[in-house]
């Protein structure tokens, strides 16, 4: 994969996602043959239709595929287990708002970033059709596992002291 | 949906209700609470899988309570299950007191905070702990401090008294948090250009813990999602340095989803009397984690016939609703699944009155008695 086309992560955010990604299952695809953007993940005010109204946190779209991949939908994941080689991890749809649960191997995951998995690690899951030079539609599942930088929020801290919010 | 279209006969004035809401996977509890002559508290927030709105204000919606009439709300802890949605929940009570406890308001936590609370992710419960502080700098509105001993309500129903009581956390929670979290921006600091991994915070050990008396006879306790621990004094073990119980409860919220870490025999019999109404929401997390455990089902059930579940966790999930993605996972290996989105009530009633010792207990949507998953 050519990582000069991966596009920075915004810095309003300060994700630090590694550059890697890989399928599930191991399919003979050439990473080069994709060319991926880390998505943008932002917080949006959502009304219904009875004027409640609640903030979510949505990914806008900023997937650009290839053109021979075709994004059927995307989760926001955290593992929730480790048991052996095999791993639980509780997806969030960011399609409906709605939880799915979801099972792969150990095995699946690229070696370097095996150690990072453990519970509490967040990626994104990415399924989708590739289709290769043959012309050959293949499924792929691509996982980018989320690095998230702790920079210090001093207005976040300031406005918990001292907005007297607490009585 | 929701179920309100089976539970929508409101408690008389003179009737107090405690009605708990609940899906044990990823969705979590929420409890209602009928405090006398229309007025209603709410604990934690759940939202409905399918509406993707607060079941306690759908019910309240459902049987025609204004939201101004709702007295108070609490988290009881910061976790995701818990907590999702509270600043919406927040903003629509807008006469209610927000309770939050103790052991989270220290500099060392207001500074964790500020760490975390850039990180957006779905799963980051700081992402709505900025959204509540965001809303509440915005508003005239405060956040109240619940600890040990603290009355958080108190209202008068005919001649009897209703007194809502935390007794949880106490002066040594509050101050082990404040310890660990100053450690933990030591440790920040330390390594600020390295990768550091936060260790595992304990919100469940902050959990406010309420007891809800009317007169001198009834008793309700809320166990939130406390844990035993090894801990000293800290946990159920602190519980029972409370100076404000003065009775045995007759119905007690099963803590921390029925787990064997919320369970201490010598401790129940010390708060609870025989026979009492237990009710609890399962909790269903990887493909092991599920609770409560067949053990612990049958001790819950020797312990008391009256226990209730809000669903039940054993029960199958359910194709994937997005008609690409079941198209693209194959259905005999498959990896992504959908969790049964039925959610229950458990809904218990009683008068205010001495004379109206009568509990009567009812189930609505997915919840069931104990006894239908004991092991015959």
């Amino acid at each position: 994969m050519d990582l000069n086309n991966i596009s920075p992560i915004s810095d309003k955010l300060n994700h630090n996602c590694d550059d890697n990604m890989y399928e599930i299952p191991k399919k003979n695809i050439h990473n080069t043959d994709y060319q991926y953007d880390i998505p943008n993940l932002e917080e949006e005010e959502c009304k219904n239709g009875d004027g409640e109204h609640a903030l979510n946190i949505t990914y806008s779209h900023q997937y650009s595929f290839k053109s021979n991949y075709q994004l059927v939908n995307t989760w926001e994941g955290i593992v929730t287990e480790v048991d052996g080689k095999s791993i639980y991890a509780k997806l969030y749809d960011k399609s409906d708002g709605t939880y799915d649960e979801y099972e792969f191997d150990k095995d699946d995951v690229e070696v370097d970033e095996q150690n990072l998995i453990e519970v509490g690690t967040l990626f994104m899951l990415h399924l989708g059709y590739y289709t290769n030079s043959r012309g050959t539609r293949i499924k792929s599942a691509i996982i980018k596992i989320r690095r998230i930088s702790m920079d210090f929020d001093e207005e976040i801290s300031e406005n918990l002291n001292f907005n007297n919010i607490w009585e | 949906m929701g179920i309100e279209q089976y539970n929508s006969i409101p408690p008389k004035a003179t009737e107090f209700e405690f009605s708990l809401f609940g899906r044990g996977t990823a969705y979590g509890e929420s409890i209602v609470l009928h405090l006398g002559e229309n007025k209603w508290g709410i604990i934690d927030n759940f939202i409905n899988p399918k509406t993707k709105k607060s079941t306690a204000l759908e019910y309240l919606r459902a049987i025609s309570v204004p939201y101004q009439n709702v007295e108070f709300i609490i988290c009881t802890h910061w976790h995701e299950d818990h907590i999702t949605g509270f600043t919406s929940l927040v903003e629509q009570c807008e006469a209610a007191d927000i309770y939050l406890s103790a052991a989270m308001n220290s500099e060392e936590h207001n500074r964790m905070i500020g760490y975390q609370g850039k990180a957006l992710s779905k799963f980051n419960p700081a992402n709505e702990f900025v959204r509540l502080v965001t809303y509440i700098a915005q508003s005239p509105r405060s956040l109240k401090r619940a600890s040990q001993d603290k009355v958080l309500h108190k209202s008068k129903i005919g001649n009897e008294e209703l007194l809502l009581i935390a007794l949880s956390p106490n002066d040594n929670t509050i101050s082990y948090f404040e310890r660990t979290e100053y450690k933990q921006l030591e440790k920040l600091k330390a390594q600020e250009d390295g990768v550091f991994k936060i260790s595992k915070p304990e919100p469940n050990l902050q959990s406010i813990v309420m007891l809800l008396t009317i007169g001198s006879d009834f008793g309700l306790l809320l166990g939130a999602d406390l844990e035993v621990t090894t801990k000293s004094g800290l946990g159920w073990a602190g519980i029972l340095e409370s100076k404000m119980i003065t009775t045995h409860s007759q119905v007690f919220k099963v803590p921390h989803h029925g787990s064997e870490n919320g369970y201490d025999e010598g401790i129940w019999k010390q708060l609870l009397k025989t026979e009492p109404y237990l009710a609890l929401t399962p909790m269903k997390k990887g493909k092991n984690t599920l609770l409560p455990t067949e053990r612990m089902i049958n001790t819950f059930y020797n312990y008391s016939a009256r226990s209730y579940l809000t669903s039940n966790p054993y029960l199958d999930t359910v194709r994937h609703q997005n008609p690409k993605v079941r198209n693209f996972i194959n259905r005999k290996g498959e990896k992504i699944s959908k969790p049964n989105y039925d959610y229950g009530q458990i809904r218990l009633r009683k008068g205010f009155s001495v004379n109206e010792s009568e509990i009567t207990c009812e189930l609505f949507g997915a919840a069931l008695p104990l006894s239908e998953l004991v092991e015959s």
